[in-house]
């Protein structure tokens, strides 16, 4: 199984062969809708494409060992994700790209319900596939919209003909497709699923639900750009979800009191961070921000995985004291921190710094350093629960074995070196640029965020946790991070509306024939009416 | 020139008798009775699907039409691509159906006249989607219902079957005299039977509007619009699987292509005539009836039943798609239609090999029976998946096809449009529930053990699905 995704790696490698925007039409798959299956490959989906392939290699051979049992399943559902996964980074239409988008959302939800017997994975996968099959639909009409007003459904096609649209038009399809965005990249509201989907194994959660299909709602907006840049209502709608969805994010990630979930609010907070720098209409700092992001990420959800493996809890109250015993795990999850709370020089400072540098100065940036903070406050939370303080279990941890090894080394790595790696050049423009206060302001959130985790997980554990357990203005505002923020609750009371709805179709269907027979004839009445008054 | 569609009634009309024939010899010899007379029917079937396929290209994007016997009223048969890809379908089911009943009847069972009803019933399909002519439409139409009539009613020591079996006479039949009604208003105005003729229909008249919609209302009863719909979770619950699987994949499916048959004339020559208040009350049927399938189908414990409302939901989406009243309206209702059919036969025979074990199809019975046999397992998951409209399955693109049909259409047609693309959302909450309850949940019961030739007709039809999923120009070339 490495091998097979070792040699999509190289195959996504050997694209490097191609000039750049390219377009390489496969076959006239849909002639009816005049759809090509094709490969697109330009600078962005070159990018995407090899990152999404060199995260799938290093998740399946972390896999090897995580995964104890289902195989089949596991593996076939994997692979068929990073297929369509490197399907939809290389459509050059929104009708191949809808395709493989539906795609991963299938193979997402049947691997967050892989282990099946737990009620909560069940649960967790149908709201997955439900939640963002809305943002789907509304994906779907969008694409008619377009096809509609311009008739043709390629990315190229659509941005040539935006002048066409009219401004109504316009800002329908632009909110349909954002609305499609936000469910796949799990966004205010219908981000509710992504915390769930932590019920997966952790693999799936690195590689699906922190560095890849996640990213395939932003991805989009990259691609679609200009749209959002042509329009105030537009960037200011992308904007505004993508900083409400930094602050709930942020905020479910200082309340939750499971390693996966933290790590899922997180994605949820930095995906909204890249919306935002759409919104500011920098989608070259997005892209940034995107591959840094999967990177680290993935380092943080597999490290984590260590964890939870060798301890067989994701409780944080569990843990503690780890960093002795579990020193690459340690390693890999403290550069993954630094490296989303923006400490110089690694991948997520760079990424942030661009993003900062794109919003000039004006309030939006203010906002952003106090989201940097939030991030940096509960990152750091995070690690000095789990690996600082006293231990509160009983076994002995251990680090991981090399299979597992590896790829938290190997990821730890690129976090430092990665952003050379990814553009070398822009990197080098960008260093020349940046003025030296970035690096304080950096220094100081990183400072910010470990000072009162510091204080209040570390020095004074107890009297911190009794603070906030006696004053029931704390324990309320805990329990309600805790709940993250009330949405799921929200989300009962739609399920509700519809099991009252659906109890109200039941009542129809009585099963008298008398009454069925009633309703045909009362169907006949009723048309015989419309036709004497004239209707019909 | 007679066209082979006229042949292939012939084929089935003698296949039908001869069912009956073999049934009485092989009642003296005893055994095997239900494999030797579902052998001949099978291979009525199969001879007819291959007259069917050896002629297919030459008949292919032709409307052609055939007078077999002259009378004052006229007696034709057409052919043109949809129909020609209908009867494909109906056959298709037919074959998969007539083989999967050798497994499903016992010997002891009334062999003869089951499988007599079944070619009767495919006879008279292929007829309904050949017909040329209002007359022969309305004879093969009653046909029709009468044969399934039949065959819902096969199980008749059970008081369900019995009192579904009832219902559908009633509402059907009724449906078919207002349909007549509506027939004979058409024909007041147009002074010919001929389908075809219906482009002179005066679509400026009420009284046209009027027969239009009351044909549409009489042959809706078979497809279960709203508000006619009640009967049909009755009778999927009620009927045996074989039957089940052919009345949800063809015989609901024709019910929306009688009105196609109708309408397609009207809208190859100018559709620009439709009063739009016309429009608009299909658009409403439409969505009431997918918004009653879906909802009711959400909290359904009983599988068949909810395959019913589902078949509820997606009829809402063809007839959505033809009140648009265009060429691609058509085209997507055509290949919903097909798809929907083979998916949804599929997942009757599915059920039905499971029922064995497990008996009436409710699914906490069927609680983790995918777990325990894993082909099973497997074949639940991509029927419901293919059933939500996901890819690679056939039903991906005819959902597709129809979303943007009526988007196309513009104006309030966007928003039922999107109505269509969000009920597909609603109907994941049940199919998704059959893979969480069936496939991932703990076994329950204690499963008997399935014969692989139980699922042999699930796998064939998933894999036609598969391939109209992953190349649907193939069988979009047919019709368009």
């Amino acid at each position: 199984m490495a091998v097979a995704t070792t040699s999509l790696l190289f195959s996504a490698f050997s694209a490097y062969t191609f000039e750049s925007a390219n377009n390489q039409v496969l076959t006239e798959w849909v002639r009816f809708l005049s759809v090509p299956l094709e490969i697109t490959i330009d600078g962005l989906s070159l990018l995407v494409s090899v990152v999404v392939s060199f995260l799938v290699m290093l998740v399946v051979i972390y896999s090897l060992a995580y995964i104890k049992g289902g195989y089949g399943r596991y593996y076939s559902l994997i692979l068929l994700f990073a297929g369509s996964m490197l399907g939809l980074v290389m459509a050059g239409n929104l009708i191949q790209f809808y395709f493989f988008w539906e795609l991963v959302g299938i193979c997402s939800a049947l691997l967050i319900a892989f282990w099946h017997d737990r009620e909560a994975a069940r649960k967790a996968g149908m709201k997955a596939f439900v939640v963002t099959r809305i943002g789907d639909a509304s994906l779907l009409v969008a694409i008619f919209i377009a096809y509609s007003v311009l008739g043709v459904t390629s990315f190229t096609g659509l941005l040539n003909g935006l002048n066409k649209f009219s401004s109504n038009y316009l800002m329908i399809f632009g909110t349909l497709v954002f609305i499609g965005a936000m469910g796949k990249s799990a966004q205010v509201p219908l981000h509710g699923w992504l915390p769930d989907a932590m019920e997966g194994p952790t693999t799936v959660s690195a590689l699906i639900h922190a560095a890849t299909m996640v990213n395939a709602g932003v991805y989009l907006i990259i691609r679609l750009a200009p749209l959002y840049g042509s329009s105030v209502f537009l960037s200011y709608l992308v904007l505004s979800i993508g900083l409400l969805s930094v602050f709930v994010g942020g905020l479910g990630a200082l309340g939750a009191d499971d390693i996966k979930r933290v790590l899922a609010y997180s994605t949820i907070s930095q995906l909204g961070l890249m919306f935002t720098a759409i919104g500011l209409g920098s989608a070259s700092s997005a892209t940034y921000h995107l591959l840094s992001q999967g990177l680290f990420k993935a380092l943080g959800f597999l490290s984590a995985g260590a964890i939870i493996e060798t301890l067989g809890t994701r409780n944080m109250n569990a843990m503690g004291g780890l960093w002795k015993s579990m020193k690459l795990t340690y390693l890999g999850f403290l550069l993954s921190v630094l490296a989303m709370s923006g400490l110089p020089p690694l991948v997520g400072f760079w990424s942030k710094e661009s993003i900062l540098s794109a919003a000039g100065g004006g309030v939006i940036s203010y906002v952003i350093i106090l989201s940097s903070v939030l991030t940096s406050l509960y990152s750091f939370r995070a690690l000095i629960k789990v690996f600082h303080g006293k231990p509160n279990f009983s076994s002995t941890p251990h680090d991981p074995h090399l299979s597992m090894a590896l790829p938290i080394l190997i990821l730890a790595i690129s976090v430092v070196i990665g952003s050379a790696f990814l553009s070398s050049q822009h990197l080098v423009n960008f260093v020349s640029f940046l003025p030296y206060t970035a690096y304080i302001i950096s220094f100081g959130i990183v400072v910010l965020g470990i000072l009162p985790d510091w204080l209040a997980f570390q020095l004074y554990p107890l009297r911190f946790a009794s603070a906030v357990t006696n004053n029931s203005v704390l324990k309320s505002f805990k329990n309600f991070l805790l709940g993250g923020l009330g949405f799921d609750g929200i989300y009962r009371s739609i399920g509700n509306a519809f099991n009252s709805f659906s109890n109200l179709v039941a009542r129809i269907q009585t099963g008298i024939l008398g009454y069925n027979v009633g309703l045909l004839f009362a169907a006949l009445l009723l048309i015989l009416l419309l036709t004497a008054v004239g209707v019909l | 020139m007679t066209i082979f569609v006229v042949t292939l009634t012939e084929i089935l009309f003698t296949s039908s008798a001869l069912c009956l024939a073999a049934d009485f010899l092989a009642k003296k010899v005893g055994i095997y009775r239900q494999y030797l007379v579902g052998l001949i029917a099978s291979l009525g079937v199969m001879i007819s699907l291959v007259t069917m396929l050896s002629n297919w290209k030459d008949y292919l994007g032709r409307s052609m039409i055939s007078q077999p016997v002259s009378s004052p009223f006229s007696s034709l048969y057409i052919s043109n691509n949809f129909t020609l890809f209908v009867i494909f379908l109906v056959l298709v089911i037919s074959f998969t159906v007539s083989i999967y009943s050798t497994f499903w009847l016992r010997s002891d069972s009334n062999v003869g006249p089951f499988y007599a009803l079944l070619l009767l019933l495919t006879c008279s399909l292929v007829g309904v989607a050949s017909a040329g002519d209002f007359l022969t439409l309305f004879l093969f139409w009653e046909g029709m219902s009468l044969s399934s009539y039949g065959l819902v009613s096969f199980r008749k020591s059970f008081d369900i079957t019995l009192e579904a079996s009832l219902k559908y006479f009633f509402i059907v039949g009724l449906g078919s005299l207002i349909a007549l009604f509506g027939i004979s208003l058409m024909y007041s105005l147009v002074g010919s039977l001929e389908l075809d003729s219906l482009k002179n229909l005066p679509l400026g008249d009420p009284i046209a509007i009027l027969g239009l919609t009351m044909t549409f209302l009489g042959f809706g009863a078979e497809a279960a619009l709203a508000p006619l719909h009640t009967w049909l979770p009755d009778v999927y619950s009620a009927a045996s699987t074989p039957v089940a699987a052919m009345i949800s994949g063809a015989v609901t499916g024709m019910g929306v292509f009688g009105p196609i048959k109708i309408l397609q004339p009207i809208i190859s020559s100018d559709a620009s005539g439709v009063p739009v208040n016309f429009k608009l009350l299909l658009a409403i049927i439409g969505l009431a009836t997918m918004l009653i399938g879906n909802l009711g189908g959400l909290y359904q414990t009983n599988l068949r039943r909810m395959l019913g409302y589902s078949t509820i939901a997606q009829t809402g989406y063809f007839v959505s798609a033809l009140s648009t009243f265009s060429l691609l309206g058509l085209v997507a209702a055509v290949f919903a239609i097909w798809n929907h059919g083979i998916l949804k036969s599929n997942f009757f025979a599915l059920t039905g090999s499971v029922e064995e074990g497990y008996e009436g199809g409710e699914l906490n019975r069927l609680r983790g029976a995918g777990r325990k046999n894993k082909g099973l397992g497997v074949l639940f998951v991509l029927s419901s998946l293919g059933m939500m409209g996901s890819p690679p399955f056939g039903l991906f693109w005819s959902e597709i096809l129809i979303v943007e049909s009526l988007v196309m259409a513009g104006g309030l047609f966007i928003a039922l449009g999107a109505a269509v693309a969000f009920n597909m959302v609603i109907s994941i909450g049940y199919y998704y529930r059959v893979i969480n309850t069936v496939v991932f949940e703990e076994p329950q019961n204690e499963v008997s053990t399935l014969k692989l030739r139980q699922l042999s007709a699930s796998v064939a039809l998933l894999t036609i699905s598969l391939i109209a999923g992953i190349l649907p120009q193939l069988f979009l070339n047919l019709i368009t």
